[in-house]
């Protein structure tokens, strides 16, 4: 049996669905399961944990622990890791995983694969399979290391929306450590909006929206999709838009599941900000504009009569 | 005259002088070695059409009357300097003449007649150069103290002589020569004041004073001419006039073949460029010698500042402020430069030896930063490379190798580079482009166009190079493929690399990621090796400017052309035939990497002027002058936030001339000007064109 550790995703007190997505996979693969929580006033979740698919809950809730800092989380997650005996420890792709897996593996003398989209157990053999050479190339690796400690990559793993674990809590104390730096103040963007690049959704306005007018049409179909909003480099310039919401080669690189071009011709500067994106819709009046040709969807329209009635087509599913 | 006061002058003015060049050059030479005294004849052509000839500033039709009164000034004073010498020998021996320029020979007479007329003409041009300084104000001058300093020496020095003669002549004609004056008298050439009209002239404005008074004016004029004279002689190299001294070198030793010195080929294996941070240039000491002459002969006469592309958008660079800063930097730092450099000389190569000299060398490293402290970020990376302003320098400074030279400082020592361009160089580096596009796309656009693999023809008379832009982005798709119509129609036997083509590495090595660079290059020029390449057309001229002149020295050697002169070719040639059916009005963008870079303005126009049934416009800016899209020098994968977009700038220039098309020849050029036509509105009246697609559209 193999003990599979899932490292909570946690953001401003909210459980983040990777953590269900990472626990479905391990009960698919008949592990025994366990997560763990670390921050402050996290205790509370442990219900939420449960119910995301975990058997265990170890809680490291303490104060100190609101900021994240590498090194005192790391220790948490061994700590836990070291209680539950655990075979594998699974994080998912998220900065604070980035910068704790490998920590994580080396104190506990394991092996670490990066960015990995699938995992097979067989008896003893654990394999598993990431991409490399740009996405070019999908590799198979065995592991021969006892131990795992594998960052996943976002939405490699489906969530069963049955899954369901039961609630066991074992509360840990914050282990001792030199954090070496202390975190005083976390400064992020006050705007509220979502962070482009971290964005299911990604609706982006273009030269096409004309105005203010326009933008603030568009916009309103991103808050109503609660999707991230970019924009074409050409809105930037207008002023009509921030420069770190411009999607592109010189701006942000966006890979949502839905990317929605509106009004936006898809000059190749913008198109290599976005073609990884699973799913793109392109709104725009000129049938022969570029975006059309990376598209999966396409609306040829402009974009002042296509916004209102696909604002109108949300509110009628969503009734 | 008095040749004990004469020596005294002359030994404390040219002593002082011998000394500060001494060190101006000793300083010279603490720099970095560059090879420029090869091929005398090529020089002396340089230095007497560019210096002598003063070809940049009677040449350009736009600032052509500046440039004249700065030739007569200069004219004048390559005249005057014989006469100083005949005064300097005055001061030894009454009645002093060079040989050949006596009274005796018709050329001591004609001499005399030149130096006359050249005295009254510079004085004039002093008055103008005032005059303009004061009132005109043209906006690239930079008016310092200095400027009127040495405007007012050379008034002084013109009028002090004019007053000299003029007095002697008063003396001799009305006096009865009391002191024995010597003067020209032959009988054959007549008497020197005949040939001397402006002398004349003079001598009659002091004409009042009585014989003595008129004994003292001659020898207070002569005096003060003489300790002007060197006076201005020990100014010169302390500021901006030091070009009257250094520009003839200067130009006698610019780069030859190429418009400015070639990116050095950096050996990245050697691990001591490494270890020691000798890449690029990222200190003052980097600077090699003729750079360092360049800083010394910057005149601050603004031409640079006032082509520049980003100059002109606001963007912190300012070309002549540029170069002052640096010689400034070079002046405060001279002693230890040169210092440094003597210990430097005994570095043996053995390494523990080495080491203590190092220890002792690294003293020496000032305390600002190169890049960062003593110039601004921003100011080195809003340089686009268009040559716009080397083009116009009248002394030939090469801005742009240095600029790039510390790019490469920063990029490969710092790592301290435009954050934008990561995605650009991680394209390059995973796929061959700087979209980081899958590279097995490369060659997608060709499909259906029957198009031959040099993989299935490797005996095509010709490669054609596609370029990133024409293999993946949608417009410039349409270059390639109304290239390959045109070459189709005229039967022209040719294939492209495919999957195999990559980025050449332009932008990468003009970034200063001359590692970069240099992995594309050596990959590209295995392949084309691999086929035994000769001819290429390419179709974009940043891959030309890089194939024919940046991969010579990587072992590749290729015949390369363009295809505005390719297709030029062909219809000269009768291979193809086009209608002269092209309506609306017609303009042409010239690409700097095409015309200042490799000298192609003439192939473009002619085949335009075949297609346009109304002939060619031609825009306020174009050939030699032509102003520059934004998108070089690595700009294209760099944002723009400072000022305003050159793009924008120069299609409003477009938008003025009520063009119904513009013609261009480059797909960074394409872009950009369509991009701001959108900008501006315009993109439905005025269309983007490149030059094959207008053939393609009009063959017969």
């Amino acid at each position: 049996m193999t003990n599979i550790l899932v490292v909570a995703d946690i953001k401003q007190g909210e459980l983040k669905g990777s953590t269900t997505e990472l626990l479905s996979k391990a009960r698919a693969l008949g592990a025994q399961t366990a997560v763990v929580a670390v921050g402050s006033q996290v205790k509370d979740l442990a219900p939420k944990l449960a119910a995301a698919g975990s058997d265990t809950q170890y809680i490291v809730d303490d104060p100190s622990m609101e900021i994240f800092s590498a090194k005192p989380f790391t220790a948490a997650v061994v700590q836990a890791a070291n209680e539950f005996n655990a075979d594998m420890v699974w994080f998912g792709f998220s900065e604070t995983g980035k910068a704790t897996a490998p920590r994580v593996a080396v104190q506990l003398e394991a092996a670490c694969a990066n960015e990995i989209i699938d995992v097979t157990i067989d008896g003893d053999a654990v394999q598993i399979i990431r991409p490399a050479i740009a996405n070019k190339v999908l590799q198979k690796v065995k592991i021969h290391a006892p131990k795992l400690v594998a960052l996943v990559r976002a939405g490699a793993f489906e969530p069963d929306p049955k899954v369901s674990g039961k609630e066991n809590v074992v509360t840990l104390d914050a282990p001792e450590t030199d954090a070496g730096a202390r975190v005083k103040e976390l400064i992020s963007d006050a705007s509220g909006e979502i962070d482009l690049t971290d964005a299911d959704i990604v609706v982006s306005v273009g030269r096409g929206a004309k105005d203010q007018a326009g933008v603030d049409l568009v916009k309103a179909l991103a808050d109503d999709l609660a999707a991230g909003f970019g924009s074409s480099r050409a809105m930037v310039d207008a002023g009509l838009m921030a420069h770190n919401k411009q999607v592109g080669q010189t701006g942000k690189i966006v890979a949502p599941t839905l990317y929605i071009a509106v009004g936006i011709s898809g000059a190749i500067q913008h198109l290599a900000g976005m073609n990884g994106s699973k799913v793109i819709l392109a709104v725009n009046k000129d049938p022969e504009a570029p975006i059309f040709n990376v598209a999966d969807f396409g609306i040829v329209g402009d974009l002042f009569d296509v916004i209102p009635s696909l604002k109108e087509e949300i509110k009628k599913i969503r009734a | 005259m008095s040749p004990l006061f004469m020596t005294l002058l002359l030994v404390v003015g040219l002593g002082i002088f011998a000394r500060t060049m001494y060190q101006r050059i000793l300083l010279l030479m603490a720099l970095e070695p560059t090879d420029r005294f090869n091929r005398i004849k090529d020089r002396l052509k340089n230095m007497v059409v560019i210096a002598l000839g003063q070809k940049r500033l009677v040449g350009r039709k736009k600032e052509r009357a500046a440039g004249i009164m700065h030739a007569l000034i200069f004219w004048g004073f390559c005249v005057l300097l014989i006469r100083s010498i005949t005064l300097y020998g005055e001061g030894y021996v009454h009645g002093f003449q060079l040989p050949l320029l006596g009274e005796s020979s018709i050329l001591g007479y004609l001499y005399i007649f030149l130096k006359d007329i050249m005295e009254g003409v510079v004085l004039i041009m002093v008055i103008w150069a005032f005059y303009r300084r004061l009132v005109v104000k043209p906006a690239r001058l930079h008016n310092t103290w200095e400027a009127y300093l040495v405007l007012g020496m050379i008034g002084v020095l013109m009028i002090s002589d004019l007053l000299y003669d003029g007095a002697r002549f008063n003396l001799i004609a009305s006096y009865g020569n009391p002191g024995d004056l010597h003067y020209f008298n032959n009988p054959t050439f007549g008497q020197e004041f005949v040939w001397t009209p402006v002398t004349i002239l003079a001598g009659n404005v002091i004409s009042g004073f009585s014989a003595t008074g008129m004994e003292r004016v001659m020898g207070l004029m002569f005096w003060i001419h003489i300790i002007t004279q060197l006076t201005f002689l020990n100014i010169l190299p302390l500021g901006k006039h030091f070009h009257v001294i250094t520009s003839l070198p200067n130009v006698f030793l610019k780069s030859l073949d190429y418009p400015h010195e070639k990116i050095k080929l950096l050996d990245l294996e050697d691990e001591s460029v490494w270890e020691d941070e000798t890449l690029g240039v990222n200190h003052l000491h980097q600077l090699n010698w003729k750079q360092g002459l360049d800083l010394y002969t910057c005149t601050e006469c603004g031409r640079c500042k006032e082509v520049c592309p980003t100059y002109v958008t606001d963007k912190p660079l300012n070309l002549h402020d540029f170069n002052d800063t640096l010689k400034a930097e070079l002046y405060a730092n001279a002693e230890n430069l040169i210092l440094r450099a003597k210990l430097a000389k005994t570095l043996t190569g053995d390494e523990e030896a080495d080491a203590k000299t190092k220890e002792k060398i690294a003293v020496f490293k000032p305390e600002k930063a190169l890049v960062g402290d003593v110039i601004a970020l921003d100011t080195l990376w809003a340089c686009t490379t268009c040559r716009a302003c080397e083009q116009v320098c009248p002394v030939t400074i090469e801005h742009v190798p240095r600029i790039i030279a510390m790019r490469q400082g920063q990029t490969l020592m710092q790592g301290e580079y435009p954050e934008e361009l990561n995605t650009a160089f991680k394209g390059l580096e995973r796929n061959g482009n700087p979209w980081g596009i899958g590279y097995d796309k490369r060659a997608d656009w060709a499909e259906g166009l029957d198009v031959k693999l040099m993989a299935d023809h490797p005996d095509a008379e010709y490669l054609l190079w596609v370029g990133c832009a024409g293999s993946f982005d949608d417009r410039t798709q349409k270059v390639s493929k109304a290239l390959v119509k045109i070459l189709k129609a005229a039967n022209v036997d040719f294939a492209i690399l495919g999957t195999e083509e990559k980025c050449t590495g332009d932008f990468a090595r003009r970034a200063g990621n001359e590692m970069m660079y240099q992995m594309m290059a050596t990959e590209n020029v295995e392949v084309l090796n691999g086929y035994s390449v000769k001819k290429i057309i390419a179709a974009c001229p940043h891959c030309l400017n890089t194939l024919k002149h940046d991969y010579p020295q990587m072992g590749g050697h290729y015949e390369v052309v363009h295809h505005s002169d390719f297709i030029n070719q062909l219809i000269a040639d009768g291979k193809i035939r086009v209608k002269k059916s092209l309506a609306g009005t017609l303009t042409y963008h010239d690409p700097c990497y095409l015309g200042r870079y490799n000298e192609i303005y003439d192939a473009p126009r002619n085949v335009l002027n075949t297609l346009s049934s109304q002939g060619l416009n031609e825009l306020p800016r174009h050939g030699t002058e032509s102003f520059c899209c934004g998108a070089g020098g690595g700009r294209m994968w760099m944002e723009e936030t400072i000022g305003t977009r050159i793009n924008v700038e120069r299609s409003r220039e477009i938008v003025g001339e009520k063009a119904g098309t513009v013609a261009v020849g480059c797909p960074f050029c394409l872009t950009m000007i369509e991009d701001g036509m959108k900008e501006l509105d315009k993109d439905e009246e005025i269309k983007t064109r490149d030059i094959a697609e207008l053939v393609a559209e009009h063959l017969v």
